[in-house]
């Protein structure tokens, strides 16, 4: 029998979705999808009003195998199918003939092969996939009806080749017409068959572009062209992409209309110009050729406008005034200087259970101030670093800020230096909210890079030990993010801070102004940890590299780093394997629970001349010491299999450790700890490593 | 077109729609779903259409009558359908058009905007509705009202008038607008937006409104227990207002804020739940 193969498109008509909520929506579809059908032959497509999926080539039918009772249970005493196998075998309308044997999970069980109508069978889970789609936030509009999505389901088209198959979801049921744009698309299109191309061709005459691929580059093409004139040569990798994704999914068909505002808003710095056009109104700012901000704005319109005067003319006087706003603020909150603001604080909660944001800001003086001694910092930044922490606040209790909160520290880096602030300070105020994400820049001033440690720190030591702590995916106040911000920071930058010193300065800091505070230290250290772990692994280091780094200490972040650095440089090479296997074979034989780790090796206690050997060898192994102390780890490592290696596998050659007398038991025992020690507490712990042995050996 | 004609087109059009037209509420309320036309009759099974005219007071935002943008008193038109209608958005558009604005000259956009009333213990998704760039309404599904999940689930309007006024006539300061032929909003309006905004700013003797709000409190506690809904309902309102003008005031602490927020919103409820308890009983009688 020719297997039948049709086309299948869904169509799923809403209301205007967020703009954030249409792709996640649509990678759910296509996940779905994959169930039923190659990759390849998927299509996934989506505007605010509509998402599409649409399958090519499904088969009519698919075979699936069906388990059912466990094979023991499925014959009566004379070896009949009892009851249940005949009602499974009825269930899907087989005879008792149709029944095989399967293994599912290691046992047997009665199974049959079912001929499934993919048509009806992807009907079937369409229904339940919709009342699945995940997103931030769902609705309810239907009366006496538990159904919820991001926003009303209008319409459903639902076609399995020349035919629409019955869907019913959500009030709605599926049809054959498509429907074009809310204002320019005419009467609803009937479509002859699930046709990909048709359907796409007939919503482009309907003034829909359906294909988000397609939309974004005409928006894009309409955007550089408008700008090509200011700015010669300008190309879409000038253009600010995040914008350029939201707006490309708030309209269906993007039309570019330049307008202008007036030049005496250029007065205004340019952060606040960029953030009321862009995140206020989603305008595009407009620069020369050389990224000055000119008087004028891109906006994106929805549907094939012919004339774009009044539009043009009613954003203006929307921005306008909004501009209006914000020169009124910025002056306004010039009469006040950040330092005379300071006391304002007080009337800013930083966290209901951790006081406000000058209790943050007291407190911040001390850390700071403290990291700066660590860094040893000169007079002139420490003195920096005290100003700068005195206003880094203050900009909260601004107007502009107050009306533009992502603002922040933005504003306080403008008033600051309009206020005559050092330019160090200035810099430090906007630069202690970096890094702002996983990707963001860091501080660049050291005096930055001090204010960023501190206010980080101290945010994640009074949250953990308030109790509050993120847990799966929530993580109100991003303390990952903050915490991930520390690691970059001391990383990348290589400042040499240890980490338990900054966390203990961070808590006594908190308990001496807030006696309730639990003593997080440990928590603390672990939360640190774990996001290093994090952190290593997004920087592409084995789980296995990362644990064996750790073990042997995490908190000089520079030093993990190089001794990283040092293991996936030398992997492979035999210096490393013979240094594993020393680490290794110490490690495995000596039991650490029995140890201290202050027992000395006694010498009259040892007996053979291998044992000895090797004694002198450690004695004399000060050398290695010396350039682990000098942080020379590659070094280190070929000196130390250099010293150990044949020594040790004489040892094991000739001498028992296991042997029936105690005291010479411990003391070999001791003398392997030792040089098991000497490398993995200060270097890397191999025997966490897991290569196998014989990818390395050639 | 005039503000009045504005007002007027949109009670038209909405009268039209099977509305019934309520008079504004009597009491300083900030926006039109305060009042009991949309607090109480959201609430419940039975099917509602109202529209009507809120003028607005939010203490905090006035401006003496200088700023051409803001106001402590504005007026919303405000529209309550419940249930929904399926085709409520096109039925909001005939509205634009009614008033002048098509969308095929002007870019009429939904752009998400879940808005939320921690005072009235309220929640609802849906969108600012942009006309070139400008919010001239926000268009929600009620979820919740005092706490109660919403069912059937109402659908909120509210047009700001004076925004779209301006738009329509195209003026760059509320004043300027022409309320009636040869009349001007700031003719009308702005002495009273320069007193108030003084008293709430300067005048309101903070140590009264204090006492002031926790005797309309109790009095709403007594009320209520009375089974007296709407005049307990009227006390909440009161101490709204009065937390308003304390704020505005600046004589609110941040930590004081969630405190009142919250004594607000549970009297709210408490009304919400009187309310409905004697729909419940109405209903039972009529069946009996």
């Amino acid at each position: 029998m020719a297997m039948e193969r049709r086309n299948m498109l869904l169509e799923i008509g809403t209301e205007e979705l967020p703009t954030t909520y249409i792709q996640p929506a649509l990678d759910q579809l296509r996940t779905w999808g994959e169930r039923w059908a190659l990759a390849s032959s998927i299509t996934v497509w989506g505007t605010p009003r509509r998402l599409v999926l649409f399958i090519k080539d499904l088969p009519q039918f698919k075979t699936e195998t069906v388990f059912g009772p466990p094979l023991q249970r499925a014959k009566d005493e004379n070896g009949n199918w009892n009851k249940s196998a005949i009602g499974f075998a009825r269930s899907r309308d087989k005879t008792v003939d149709d029944l095989q044997a399967g293994i599912k999970n290691g046992k047997k069980y009665l199974k049959l092969e079912v001929r499934l109508n993919s048509q009806r069978g992807l009907r079937d889970e369409l229904i339940i996939l919709l009342n699945s789609i995940k997103f931030p936030k769902t609705m309810r509009w239907i009366p006496d009806s538990a159904f919820r999505f991001a926003r009303p389901i209008r319409w459903l088209v639902f076609m399995w080749g020349e035919h629409v198959t019955d869907l019913q979801v959500a009030g709605v049921r599926a049809d054959r017409y498509a429907r074009g744009h809310r204002f320019f698309g005419d009467k609803p299109v009937k479509l002859s068959s699930a046709d990909i191309s048709d359907y796409q061709r007939i919503l482009r005459r309907e003034y829909v572009i359906v294909d988000p691929t397609e939309r974004r580059k005409k928006l894009v093409a309409g955007l550089l062209k408008q700008q090509e004139k200011y700015r010669p040569g300008i190309r879409e990798t000038d253009l600010d992409v995040e914008l350029v994704d939201e707006v490309g999914n708030l309209v269906e068909y993007p039309r570019v209309i330049s307008g202008s505002f007036d030049e005496s808003f250029l007065n205004i710095p340019s952060p606040v110009l960029i953030t009321v056009m862009k995140t206020h109104q989603r305008y595009f700012p407009v620069r020369d050729g050389r990224g000055r901000l000119l008087p004028k704005f891109l906006v994106v319109a929805n549907g094939p406008f012919k004339k774009t005067k009044s539009i043009r003319e009613n954003n203006e006087r929307v921005l306008r005034s909004r501009l209006a706003d914000a020169e009124f603020f910025w002056e306004e909150d010039l009469l006040r200087s950040l330092e005379e603001r300071v006391p304002d604080l007080e009337g800013v909660i930083f966290h209901a259970r951790l006081g406000t944001y000058l209790d943050k800001v007291r407190r911040l003086e001390k850390l700071a101030t403290f990291i700066a001694g660590r860094l040893g910092l000169s007079e002139e930044q420490v003195k920096n670093v005290k100003r700068a922490v005195l206003l880094c606040k203050s900009d909260l209790t601004t107007a502009m800020v107050t009306e533009f909160t992502e603002l922040q520290g933005t504003m306080g880096m403008e008033y600051a230096r309009k206020q005559g602030e050092a330019e160090d300070v200035a810099r430090a105020i906007f630069e202690h909210y970096l890094p702002r994400s996983a990707e963001d820049v860091l501080p660049k001033t050291a005096v930055g890079q001090v204010l960023s440690l501190a206010d980080k720190l101290d945010t994640v030591v009074a949250f953990l030990g308030a109790g509050i702590t993120p847990s799966g995916s929530q993580d109100p106040y991003g303390l990952r993010r903050q915490a991930q911000g520390v690691i970059r920071l001391v990383a990348e930058k290589q400042l040499s801070l240890r980490f338990n010193v900054l966390v203990e300065k961070a808590v006594t800091g908190l308990k001496q102004e807030r006696s309730s505070h639990k003593d997080a230290a440990r928590q603390v250290l672990d939360f640190f940890r774990n996001r290093l772990e994090a952190f290593l692994e997004t920087r592409n280091v084995p789980p296995d590299v990362v644990q064996a780094v750790l073990a042997a200490g995490w908190f000089d972040l520079p030093d993990v780093m190089k001794r990283v650095r040092m293991l996936q440089d030398l992997a492979g090479t035999t210096e490393l394997m013979a240094a594993t296997t020393i680490v290794e074979r110490t490690f495995n034989i000596v039991h650490p629970e029995k140890l201290t780790g202050r027992e000395k090796v006694r010498q009259d206690l040892l007996k053979e001349p291998a044992e000895k050997r090797l004694f002198s060898a450690l004695e004399t192994s000060t050398s290695i010491r010396k350039v682990i102390e000098e942080k020379k780890y590659r070094e280190a490592t070929k000196m130390y299999a250099r010293a150990f290696s044949g020594l040790l596998s004489a040892f094991f050659e000739d001498v028992m450790v296991n042997v029936e007398e105690k005291s010479l038991r411990k003391n070999r025992m001791v003398l392997l700890s030792l040089i098991n020690r000497l490398y993995s507490e200060r270097v890397a712990n191999l025997a966490l490593l897991q290569f196998k042995r014989g990818e390395h050996m050639v | 077109m005039d503000f009045q004609t504005l007002i007027i087109t949109l009670q038209g059009y909405w009268k039209d729609q099977g509305c019934l037209l309520a008079q504004p509420y009597d009491l300083e309320v900030g926006a039109g779903t305060f009042a009991p036309p949309t607090f109480f009759r959201v609430l419940g099974p039975d099917p509602w259409r109202v529209g009507y005219v809120q003028p607005s007071r939010r203490p905090s935002d006035g401006r003496y009558g200088e700023n051409p943008n803001r106001l402590y008193q504005h007026h919303q038109y405000q529209v309550i359908i419940k249930p929904a209608p399926p085709e409520i958005q096109d039925i909001y558009i005939k509205s634009l058009l009614a008033l002048g604005i098509d969308p095929r000259t002007h870019d009429i956009r939904f752009v998400e905007d879940d808005w939320e009333s921690p005072t009235l213990g309220a929640s609802g998704l849906g969108w600012e509705v942009w006309c070139d760039g400008l919010e001239i309404t926000q268009f929600t599904y009620f979820q919740q009202m005092g706490g109660f999940d919403l069912e059937p689930v109402p659908v909120e309007l509210t047009y700001g008038l004076e925004r779209i006024a301006m738009f329509l006539q195209k003026v760059e300061s509320v004043f300027d607008l022409e309320w009636a032929d040869g009349v001007s909003y700031g003719e009308i309006r702005k002495r009273l937006e320069y007193d108030f905004s003084r008293y709430s700013f300067e005048e309101v003797p903070v140590d009264g409104y204090r006492e002031l709000f926790t005797r309309f409190e109790r009095e709403s506690g007594d009320l209520l227990r009375k089974g007296l809904v709407y005049p307990a309902y009227d006390c909440v309102l009161k101490c709204s207002h009065v937390f308003n003008l304390l704020d505005a005031r600046g004589a609110i602490s941040v930590s004081e804020r969630a405190n009142y927020i919250g004594r607000v919103r549970k009297l709210a409820k408490a009304c919400a739940e009187l309310y409905l308890k004697g729909e419940e009983e109405r209903d039972g009688d009529g069946t009996a």
